[in-house]
């Protein structure tokens, strides 16, 4: 067992090999299965409420595959270092309300003040990173700590009210649209380009795998883990903050309420999109299709006439199924490695 | 490594957890001065009351969450089932069935939601902190599908006295939490069942070689914990008279912090039902302090977290103080 958990962790150390070229990745089974489900569950909304095939309903769609895609990125980097991010939700809302703030009322220039915001969203995934690795304090004790902290800062400073944002530039972000595209679409490809590259080109990108795939191996092959888990929960607490942004435009406001839950989203398109819980394995596409399966779903529970309530059961259940055939499946592939004495 | 928690010397056992629960029991008596002269309505019969009210819920829960965390598990799914069970005991008593069966079926569905926790824990292999993440967001959409979102109202004057009644001025649900914490200690430290709680939190594997039966512990660990917070549910719905479907919003961090800072460690292996129930004190303290203090309701959730991430690194520093030892 721990033989083939190392084979796994130097492998992954080991190279690229596994991540041959881009389409093998794109075409792999996982993700084709994400797609045909999506294409399913499209043709039965289709067939029972015509407005799903409407550009309105595409645009609106689009708009939330960008909010939970930017934050499924960074939900699945922290899942890949066998760790979890439960503060999402609370990082949107708290980035959202910090660029507001400080625009509206502190009069700073707006991107000064979406650049501070994007600052604390750092700050606090830094500190997550060094709660991780230095402190030895679970993941999710940590960032569930921070769930209630950022969104109770944000409620306390704004005594739970909106805070209107009317420059028109931070609107745009979330509003805009460039050629029939809605700006956050743009945004999110972008950056996935960019996470993409930094996790399959950079050093730091393959040593979050490795440290995933078995952090005592990573350790003795020289990897600086510590230095890896704090960038990692960086970049995802980072991404939370852009989603943040995006969020904070395209209402106008900084809202301490929004969001809420998000990381359970989150989570349950990273699992679907193949990222593993026990660490090492995940890639953007995949995730990029979760979020579009969860946007689609909660699209199809509007469009069906059920009651918005559904939602939250349909979420922790796809959080259950998902993460019991990623454990199943692993645990099967393990054991036939073994056989095989890989 | 945490030789203070396991049962057979009393004169150590008594010793350490003096010293490690001091700097807990010294803050709550500064924070009551402190509240005390702030707001000296706080002495009242009234307030004390109340915070013996809710010291009692909330210990009696913490308790159920530290006997999981001991094992090295979380359960995160506390608030929502609060609320599941508080709904659910007002609809059946709305439906005219009798008191007592609407208890044993509330206890009957917590046992099954536990039971549901062992076996995505033990059987399949999920973590802990994801499977009951995973219900947690289950129950609450159960909750909401149930009552739309709106509370059912309790008229019920013998349940309502779970909630509401005073036994010489003592509330009912503070006599509660004594006989439960009663029980949990015996069971902790003077049976088989308490030992193997800890060492399987210390070291499942080495538990699991020496013969135990790590998955019968931990069931009934996940078990008593679902059971804890369904009795919990009832109170609440009885003190509210009525079943709400927004109540226990993050109760679970409430009742972590109340168990850390008892000295549970948060890796496991560690805590004790006293330490627990002072932890307890302090949150209910608090909670109570920002109330007495006219504090802004909008700072809690602020305030709770803070609780939470200072009492979880004096909890890491503990430990690598231990390790160091």
């Amino acid at each position: 067992m721990s033989q083939s958990a190392n084979a796994e962790g130097l492998a992954t150390i080991g190279g690229k090999a596994q991540h041959a070229s881009g389409w093998t990745r794109l075409l792999r089974r996982r993700e084709l299965t994400v797609v045909y489900a999506i294409i399913a569950l499209s043709i039965v909304i289709q067939l029972v409420n015509h407005n799903f095939a409407t550009l309105f309903n595409f645009q609106v769609m689009v708009r939330q595959i960008a909010i939970f895609g930017l934050i499924s990125l960074g939900e699945m980097i922290v899942i890949i270092t066998a760790g979890i991010d439960l503060s999402m939700g609370s990082v949107v809302a708290l980035v959202g309300v910090v660029e507001a703030m400080l625009v509206s009322r502190a009069g700073w220039p707006p991107f000064l003040s979406l650049g501070a915001g994007l600052v604390a969203a750092v700050l606090i995934g830094a500190y997550h990173g060094v709660a991780v690795s230095k402190w030895a304090i679970p993941s999710f004790i940590i960032t569930l700590g921070s769930l209630s902290l950022w969104r109770g800062l944000a409620t306390g400073v704004t005594r739970s009210y909106p805070i209107l944002i009317a420059d028109e530039h931070l609107r745009w972000i979330g509003q805009g649209i460039v050629l029939g595209v809605p700006a956050p679409l743009i945004i999110l490809v972008l950056v996935a380009v960019v996470v993409w590259f930094v996790l399959n080109s950079t050093s730091f990108g393959r040593n979050i795998y490795a440290v995933g795939g078995n952090i005592e191996a990573a350790r003795l092959s020289g990897i600086p883990v510590a230095r890896v888990l704090i960038g990692a929960y960086t970049l995802a607490s980072l991404l939370a903050g852009v989603a943040g942004v995006i969020v904070a435009g395209r209402m106008a406001q900084g809202l301490p309420s929004v969001a809420g839950g998000y990381e359970l989203n989150a989570i349950a398109a990273a699992i679907i999109g193949g990222t593993s819980f026990f660490g090492g394995v995940g890639t953007v596409p995949g995730v990029l299709l979760g979020s579009a399966f969860m946007v689609v779903i909660d699209n199809s529970l509007i469009l069906m006439n059920v009651s918005a309530y559904w939602y939250t059961l349909v979420v922790g259940s796809v959080i259950v199924l998902a993460v019991t055939i990623d454990v199943v499946s692993t645990k099967r592939r393990r054991r036939a490695e073994e056989l095989m004495g890989v | 490594m945490s030789d203070h928690a396991i049962a057979g010397e009393p004169s150590l056992l008594s010793r350490v957890a003096a010293a490690r629960e001091l700097p807990t029991v010294v803050a709550i008596a500064v924070l009551a001065l402190v509240i005390a002269i702030g707001n000296p309505s706080f002495l009242s019969l009234y307030n004390m009351q109340l915070l013996g009210k809710e010291v009692g819920v909330l210990g009696m829960m913490a308790i159920g969450e530290m006997v999981v965390i001991i094992t090295g598990g979380i359960d995160l799914s506390a608030g929502a089932v609060v609320a599941l069970t508080s709904v659910l005991a007002a609809m059946g008593l709305q439906a005219g069935i009798p008191v007592g069966l609407v208890v044993l079926g509330i206890v009957f569905v917590c046992v099954l939601i536990g039971l549901a926790h062992s076996f995505f824990i033990n059987t399949v292999g999920l973590a802990p902190f994801i499977i009951t993440l995973g219900t947690m967001s289950i129950l609450r959409g159960v909750v909401l599908v149930l009552t739309t979102g709106y509370p059912v109202k309790i008229t019920d004057p013998g349940f309502l006295l779970l909630g509401q009644g005073n036994l010489l001025g003592v509330p009912l649900q503070f006599i509660l939490l004594i006989v439960v914490a009663v029980i949990a200690g015996v069971a902790l430290t003077a049976t088989p069942f308490g030992r193997y709680v800890y060492t399987i939190g210390n070291n499942p594997v080495a538990t699991r070689l020496s013969g135990v039966r790590v998955s019968r512990v931990t069931t009934f660990a996940y078990v008593q914990a679902s059971v804890l917070f369904g009795l919990g549910g009832l109170v609440y719905a009885a003190r509210l008279g009525q079943g709400m479907p927004g109540i226990g919003n993050g109760l679970e961090l409430s009742l972590i912090a109340a168990a850390v800072i008892g000295g549970t460690s948060i890796t496991g292996g560690a805590g004790t039902v006293w330490g627990t129930a002072i932890g307890a004190v302090l949150i209910s303290l608090i909670m109570n302090a920002l109330n007495m203090l006219r504090v802004s309701y909008f700072w809690q959730d602020f305030v709770m977290g803070l609780v939470i991430v200072l009492a979880v690194m004096f909890d890491a520093l503990n430990r690598k103080r231990r390790v160091a030892r």
